[in-house]
């Protein structure tokens, strides 16, 4: 999980111009369920929340659970909170619905893509 | 008990501390040894011997003491509240310190997580006893425990000279022994912890990675769960080390991804 860790100090210490481009979006032309996530920890570590949830939805969602998930190892108290969050068939819906949506070429969708 | 051509184990072991452990260890022990080489007190006395001449006997000719030792060994009391280690007519007492005295091998079995008392605990002649190479058995391990303890026992007769192969081979518990082994861990309460299904991994990879690859490995966690409730525990174990392989190869595949990227950059082929 140095993991997580190594993610925050590579957002800390590089700018995403260092960071190649999704290869799914390179071949597609259409995002991925990441795509953007990186341009959003930059937004965040300037303090951007809306900005961050508007590169990637699910990213702020993410780094919070990927925080409890890591945690609870150590701190009993986020055990329950935990085993209540850790629904990997309820990520896949969302993630794999996310997926679609934010390829959608509509009106209320299009704020889901990563690009602006 | 007549001279065991294979070698001859002497169980010793406290009524009050250890009768059912003793038994389940005497029964366990039968896999690897005939019910001839074995003696733990009664089972050996046939009706009409005399109990103390029997086991001095015993005692006489065997080659392997074990000292069964629970968490009531020591500090085990008699009737008058005395501890029994402390009377010099106490028969576990008596055993040991014949076996140490014998100079033959004499191995404490630590039974219910008990520990070995250090030497002040016990009285002088069986002080001896703690510099001893022991042996530890858990319940839950229980079947795996006993065959190094008889594994140790054969090394210790096949060093006293006995024939190292007495036609009664070792037998080797295998998977493939038990071919349905879930039920029976259902059956008895051994039932494994529920794996980590690695989530974390998975989103990880799939929303911080731009990383399809990670969603297999969100898929592969989400099968935990059910396959465990299934009572399938070693496929919801797989799917568990699945969901982490995954994520990990999705890791790798980005580190692959942007070396090239990197090297196509450098070289001037691709637009920085």
């Amino acid at each position: 999980m140095g993991v997580v860790l190594a993610f925050v100090a590579l957002g800390l210490g590089l700018t995403r111009a260092l960071l190649p481009p999704c290869p799914f979006h390179q071949l597609t032309g259409f995002d991925c369920p990441g795509c953007g996530s990186t341009r959003a920890i930059t937004a965040l570590l300037h303090g951007h929340f809306l900005q961050a949830l508007d590169f990637n939805l699910l990213s702020i969602p993410a780094l919070v659970m990927l925080a409890i998930g890591y945690a609870q190892q150590f701190v009993p108290a986020l055990q329950a909170l935990w085993l209540r969050l850790n629904k990997p068939k309820t990520v896949l819906i969302v993630v794999l619905a996310f997926w679609v949506l934010r390829n959608l070429p509509l009106p209320p969708f299009l704020w889901l893509s990563a690009a602006h | 008990m007549p001279t065991n051509p294979n070698g001859t184990i002497f169980i010793n072991y406290r009524r009050e501390d250890s009768n059912w452990n003793a038994l389940a260890l005497y029964n366990e022990l039968q896999k690897y040894f005939s019910k001839e080489q074995l003696f733990k007190d009664f089972n050996a006395i046939r009706p009409g011997d005399d109990f103390v001449e029997s086991i001095a006997g015993a005692l006489q000719r065997c080659d392997v003491l074990l000292v069964l030792i629970g968490a009531k060994w020591l500090d085990a009391i008699d009737t008058t509240g005395k501890q029994r280690l402390t009377d010099p007519d106490d028969f576990v007492r008596l055993e040991i310190a014949k076996a140490l005295s014998r100079e033959i091998k004499v191995v404490p079995v630590m039974l219910d997580g008990a520990k070995m008392p250090r030497p002040e605990q016990l009285p002088e002649p069986l002080q001896s006893l703690t510099r001893r190479q022991l042996v530890e058995i858990d319940p839950t391990r229980f079947e795996d425990d006993v065959r190094k303890l008889a594994e140790a026992i054969r090394r210790i007769l096949a060093e006293a000279g006995y024939p190292s192969n007495p036609g009664q081979p070792i037998p080797m518990p295998s998977p493939q022994q038990n071919p349905n082994p879930e039920p029976l861990q259902q059956a008895f309460g051994n039932i494994p912890p529920k794996p980590n299904n690695n989530l974390v991994w998975g989103i990880l990879t799939t929303l911080l990675c731009c990383l399809p690859l990670g969603i297999v490995s969100i898929v592969q966690a989400s099968k935990v769960d059910a396959l465990y409730a299934q009572h399938k525990y070693s496929e919801a174990q797989k799917a568990a080390d699945d969901a982490k392989k995954y994520a990990l190869w999705a890791v790798g595949a980005g580190a692959v991804g942007w070396l090239i990227y990197a090297i196509l950059v450098a070289i001037g082929a691709a637009q920085y």
